[in-house]
């Protein structure tokens, strides 16, 4: 049964009211509307690209909505900025955190507080500070330590800290557990109900279907900016949950898997990277997609970024296609065959302010000059081409980078790996950050073309339901080692989670 | 929202001219502006004639030169360069210097001074990527000084062969052909060679065009030699405008060239832009200068002009992105 | 904390070229050690609060290259405006200072416009302004008592200059190390959208730095023009090479976050002590100017992120 949004209670702790939000012809949210009551543990699900963060942003005063209304105890709100919503009571605890890495503990739990004192430190600030470490279970650390001295686990903790420094009694939690280890996991779930015993109430961001059960009174669903439906935790059984999270059938999404396997073309051996991955080792053939999965800080991401060649103190025996590659440099693997498609779109992956055109062709200016010169012709022709393999509006290819969605941005990143005289090693970082579902299936396609063309894709996603739907192969990773390989048909969600977060060994 | 730099790979097909050719805030009043420039210098009286063209035309070739050379550095994403207009003195010192030994041989040492001085800051840039201000700004200092100490405040020539850019070609002066020139034959490289296409990437964004496997450090380093190229040529030209080379002269060029190179309009955070656009904002810089002199303002108020010309146009390149 | 993490690296440079000052001067004979302090900490009146300023923008993840314009347009509109009153004049000088601060810190902020292209047409227009505000002369001040008074030593090494300097560096070492305030300075520079996630104004923390550079710089300029008792509108980068040089040696890091007043004025300070030794040993400006071109140098190379690509560096 589903609660209908600020009906069953006249006055709710927390209500949101038809908020839009839109940036220039791009709609984030639309007509959202919620209400939570005191003590309500709310998981909020849906896909990259739902409009989760917007909505968060929203509540906590980052962006205005462009219409709707925010009511606090059925009084309405127009934060201002986070100063306002912090005043209000409510607390973000981000996922990408708000922690400046050279403070120290003490300085960060206080930073930004709407009422700190003139002072940098207090004695009532510190007891204050030491009472909120207290309270997420950090009792013994040292309010000196630097931020960047921490692991992840104890960061996001202190995010919470800094919640309930500010008495905030609603909490949004952004994935708080994306990045750790199941011990580290359950010491911020007794947090969590600690605050929720304490009257707090809290919308708890996540993709874990496991934690929605376990932790969870009511969960709302998103997609596309809007709200499918909110319902009771125990009203709504898992493969209904999931389907309305994808909003289709897996199988729609993904297509199938034709394993033609071709020649070796990417032979990885030994590969460091010093801090980041202790050993790496893949083979991967033309015609196939294999993908590396690892939480965050477990090398994935690294291991890519180094056959790239964007990681300069990388070594290891890397074959592309049989011939040595010497790591290091991006150019020299890009000459290779190497293909990279970045993970941080804006600043590495593409051009923001320049043309999709000039994107699409930026990789490919050797092939359509000759003797230094540019062939006009030659690259309108080649960007058209691309376009329409990609499934881009060609159309649009005057239009800046920067203002297209997300998902045609990553077309314009994948689609200069098309279409090549030699084939190569497409390597990914999570393929699709930030990508509706529409556009994910026509990349995923791109993706299945491009090994048909005799490429080999190399991918890392911390996305496990696209590894699985998605890949041939998948090699997880755990503490910058490989911690197993799967076959598409003996990989399964849980196995591939069990085998990333087992980190009961870990010091 | 500025003219297009790459025209062919630029041009929109019709059905796409409608959806991204919305006259943005910023296009609207530079247009306004050169409009009422326009009118302005049309209704001053004397602005017209032959001596004030021609003057005009004197007034921009030389820190011209060096505002083409600065275009290299801007649109490969390095703002700007503090040591430009000392290279351009330096250069300038080089030609006179070997005059003597016949005037190819010392176009050739001159143009080669300058590559040298600018190409080695681009490899400290491009290489290490080192602020480019920074580096400039050390170079800026040790040019000034070790030109005092090696070379001594001026250089007198050996002969009167530079005297040929100080002639007239078509009653057109020298100067201006060789400015003109210059801006042409740069844009032709910038539009239809693979650097060119390549700088304009590095600039718009260096990581991504690292990991698009382009040698950033490379391109940096030809952005610095040709800057310093054509430093160098308006050192030559200023040299012989004078008849004798220093390090005051072209004191200061830095500041107009950047100035020019931003009333053109193209990006301070590089990737757009082109040596045509600074064409017409040293244009627009001398109209303003005689405009401000024609009608009876003294030098000092053109500088503040000059100043405020520049201030807009980053304001209004602001506006323009929001 | 404080004196011991972030300064150390600036310490043990400016504790390697005081000994060699005082090697050098031992080795000279030179026995004038007040005179030599007292000219030591007249440069560092000068360089100080501009470094101090334009330091701080660098740690707030921003930087102002107007401070030797704003140095400037502040001395000759102080000198212009002190013709009844040299205290109205540097009230005047150092007001102009605090606006164009405000004035870039808001259009950087509103706009989200790159400081360096701001400051950029600030330089350029206060250049300039200077020039229309002097009409292209040199103007000398009327008050030769306040000449003297600024430059008169005070307990034998300091002088009023330089008393301005060192008050500026103490309270901005207060406010960072005791306040709320530096700590949002940090979090600003150390990764803006987290600050500002985190409830840090960062707009107006940036705003207020530009506004301490301008004043910092005007002050600066209002004071040395007084000293020399003639205001002239030349002179944009050569407080530039200097300053930066020494917010760097300082420990101020170009990609903000990092530094502190104390590093800032341990780097001003080892500048003020190669001058004074480079002085001592008879060395001509122009090639004391070559040997700091050189420091900048070395430094902007130090500071460089790809580093590791001629010096192999540990993991």
């Amino acid at each position: 049964m589903a609660i209908s949004t600020a009906q069953l209670s006249p006055i709710s702790r927390l209500a949101v009211h038809n908020v839009t939000k839109r940036f220039g012809d791009i709609t984030a949210i639309e007509d959202v509307s919620l209400s939570l009551e005191r003590g309500e543990i709310r998981a909020l699900c849906g896909g990259n690209g739902a409009g989760k963060s917007t909505l968060v942003k929203i509540l906590t005063g980052v962006q205005a909505p462009t219409s709707g209304v925010i009511a606090v105890d059925g009084v309405s709100r127009a934060f201002r900025n986070p100063i306002d919503a912090q005043r209000a009571g409510l607390a973000l605890v981000a996922q990408e955190l708000s922690l400046a890495p050279d403070l120290s503990v003490h300085d960060n739990l206080w930073l930004g507080h709407a009422d700190a004192p003139w002072q940098r430190r207090t004695a009532v600030g510190m007891e204050r500070a030491r009472a909120s470490l207290a309270a997420v279970g950090l009792d013994n650390l040292s309010l000196n330590l630097k931020i960047a001295e921490l692991s992840l686990a104890e960061r996001q903790l202190i995010e919470i800290a800094r919640g309930l420094i500010r008495n905030a009694s609603m909490l949004i939690l952004d994935e708080p557990t994306a990045t750790l280890s199941e011990r580290e996991i359950a010491r911020v779930f007794d947090a969590v109900r600690a605050l929720k015993k304490s009257g707090c109430t809290i919308i708890y961001i996540t993709h874990r279907m496991g934690e929605v059960y376990e932790l969870c009174d009511s969960v709302t669903v998103m997609r596309n900016g809007r709200i499918i439906t909110t319902e009771a935790v125990k009203d709504i059984p898992r493969e209904r949950l999931l389907e309305l999270m994808i909003g289709r059938k897996l199988s729609d999404v993904y297509p199938p898997s034709d394993t033609n396997l071709g020649r070796v073309m990417l032979e990885v051996q030994h590969l460091q990277v010093p801090g980041a991955v202790e050993e790496f080792s893949v083979r991967v053939c033309a015609g196939e997609i294999v993908g590396i999965v690892g939480q965050i800080g477990s090398g994935s991401i690294e291991t890519i970024r180094a056959l790239a060649g964007l990681t300069h103190n990388a070594t290891g025996d890397v074959c592309i296609d049989s011939k040595r590659l010497a790591l290091g440099s991006a150019p020299v693997a890009a000459s290779a065959g190497m293909r990279f498609v970045s993970e941080d779109r804006a600043n590495e992956g593409i051009f923001l302010h320049m043309p999709a055109r000039s994107n699409m062709i930026s990789t490919r200016l050797s092939e359509t000059s000759n003797g230094g010169f540019v062939r006009p012709r030659l690259l309108n022709r080649l960007a058209v081409g691309l376009a329409r393999q990609v499934g881009f509006d060609i159309d649009r290819l005057g239009v800046t980078a920067g203002r297209l969605s997300g998902g045609n941005q990553q077309k314009l990143a994948i689609g200069r790996c098309a279409d090549r005289v030699m084939t190569g090693v497409i390597l990914m970082n999570e393929p699709t950050r930030g990508v509706d579902m529409g556009a994910r299936a026509e990349i995923y396609q791109t993706l299945r073309r491009l090994c048909d063309e005799g490429n080999a894709v190399l991918l890392a996603s911390t996305d496990l339901e696209e590894v699985v739907g998605l890949v041939d192969r998948v090699v997880t990773m755990r503490y910058g080692r490989v911690a197993g390989v799967h076959n598409r048909a003996d990989a399964s969600e849980t196995t591939i989670l069990a085998e990333i977060t087992n980190a009961e060994m870990a010091a | 929202m500025t003219g297009t730099l790459d025209l062919a790979a630029q041009r929109p097909t019709p059905s796409a001219q409608k959806r991204i050719n919305f006259p943005s805030a910023g296009a609207a009043v530079r247009l306004i502006a050169v409009a009422a420039l326009l009118a302005l210098a049309l209704s001053t009286p004397g602005f017209l004639s032959r001596v004030s063209l021609i003057a005009l035309a004197n007034a921009i070739s030389l820190v011209g030169c060096v505002a083409l050379a600065m275009t290299f550095l801007t649109i490969g994403g390095n703002v700007m360069s503090f040591s430009i207009a000392a290279t351009t003195s330096v250069a300038g010192m080089v030609f006179m210097a070997t005059l003597g030994y016949g005037l190819p041989l010392a176009i050739g040492s001159s143009l080669l001074a300058g590559m040298i001085i600018s190409g080695a800051q681009g490899v400290v840039i491009g290489t290490l990527r080192a602020n480019p201000l920074i580096v400039s700004l050390a170079a800026y200092a040790l040019l000034i000084g070790g030109t005092q100490l090696i070379a001594g405040p001026k250089i007198e020539p050996a002969n009167l062969d530079f005297q040929i850019f100080k002639g007239r070609l078509y009653g057109v002066p020298v100067s201006f052909v060789i400015f003109a020139g210059l801006a042409v034959l740069g844009q032709l490289v910038l539009t239809f060679t693979r650097v060119g296409h390549e700088l304009l990437l590095v600039g718009s964004n260096s990581k991504a065009a690292e990991a698009a496997g382009i040698h950033v450090a490379r391109i940096t380093l030809f952005a610095y030699v040709m800057a310093g190229a054509f430093a160098a040529v308006g050192g030559i030209l200023v040299a012989s405008r004078f008849g004798a080379a220093d390090m005051q002269t072209a004191r200061g060029f830095e500041y107009t060239a950047i100035a020019a190179v931003l009333i053109g309009g193209s990006s301070i955070a590089g990737g757009r832009g082109s040596l045509i656009q600074t064409f017409v904002g040293m244009a627009t810089i001398a109209v303003i200068n005689a405009l401000t002199l024609l009608q009876g303002f003294s030098m000092e108020v053109q500088k503040l002009t000059i100043g405020l010309a520049v201030l807009a146009v980053i304001i209004i390149q602001g506006f323009g992105r929001k | 904390m404080g004196l011991i993490g972030e300064e150390k690296k600036p310490l043990a440079i400016f504790g390697v070229v005081a000994i060699s000052l005082a090697a050098a001067l031992v080795m000279q004979g030179n026995t004038s050690v007040e005179l030599i302090l007292f000219s030591i900490l007249q440069y560092f009146a000068t360089i100080g609060p501009v470094a101090l300023g334009l330091g701080l923008t660098m740690i707030a993840r921003e930087f102002d290259i107007s401070v030797g314009s704003t140095m400037s347009v502040a001395g000759c509109i102080a000198v212009v405006a002190s013709t009844s009153d040299p205290y109205l004049g540097a009230a005047c000088g150092i007001g102009v200072g605090l606006l164009i601060g405000l004035s870039q810190g808001v259009l950087v902020t509103g706009l989200g416009l790159s400081s360096i292209s701001v400051s950029l047409g600030f330089l350029i227009t206060l250049a300039g302004f200077a020039y229309v505000v002097t009409g292209n002369m040199t103007i000398p001040l009327d008050h030769a008592d306040v000449t003297s008074a600024i430059n008169a030593p005070v307990l034998g090494i300091f002088s009023f200059r330089s008393i301005f300097a060192i008050a500026c560096f103490a309270i901005a070492s207060f406010i960072f190390l005791k306040t709320r305030a530096g700590v949002e300075l940090i979090a600003t520079g150390s990764d803006p959208t987290a600050a500002a996630t985190a409830g840090v104004r960062t707009t107006r923390i940036v705003v207020i730095v530009f506004m301490i550079s301008g004043g910092l710089s005007a002050a600066a300029g209002v004071f040395l023009t007084y000293g020399l008792s003639v205001a002239s509108p030349s002179g944009l980068t050569d407080i530039l090479v200097p300053a930066i040089s020494a917010a760097i040696i300082g420990g101020v890091s170009l990609t903000g976050g990092r530094g502190t007043p104390i590093g800032i004025a341990l780097g001003a300070l080892t500048l003020c002590l190669l001058n004074a030794g480079l002085n001592a040993l008879g060395v001509s400006p122009v090639a004391q100017q070559v040997v700091l071109a050189f420091v900048l140098f070395t430094v902007a190379v130090a500071a460089a992120p790809q580093l590791y690509r001629i010096i192999p560096q540990r993991s």
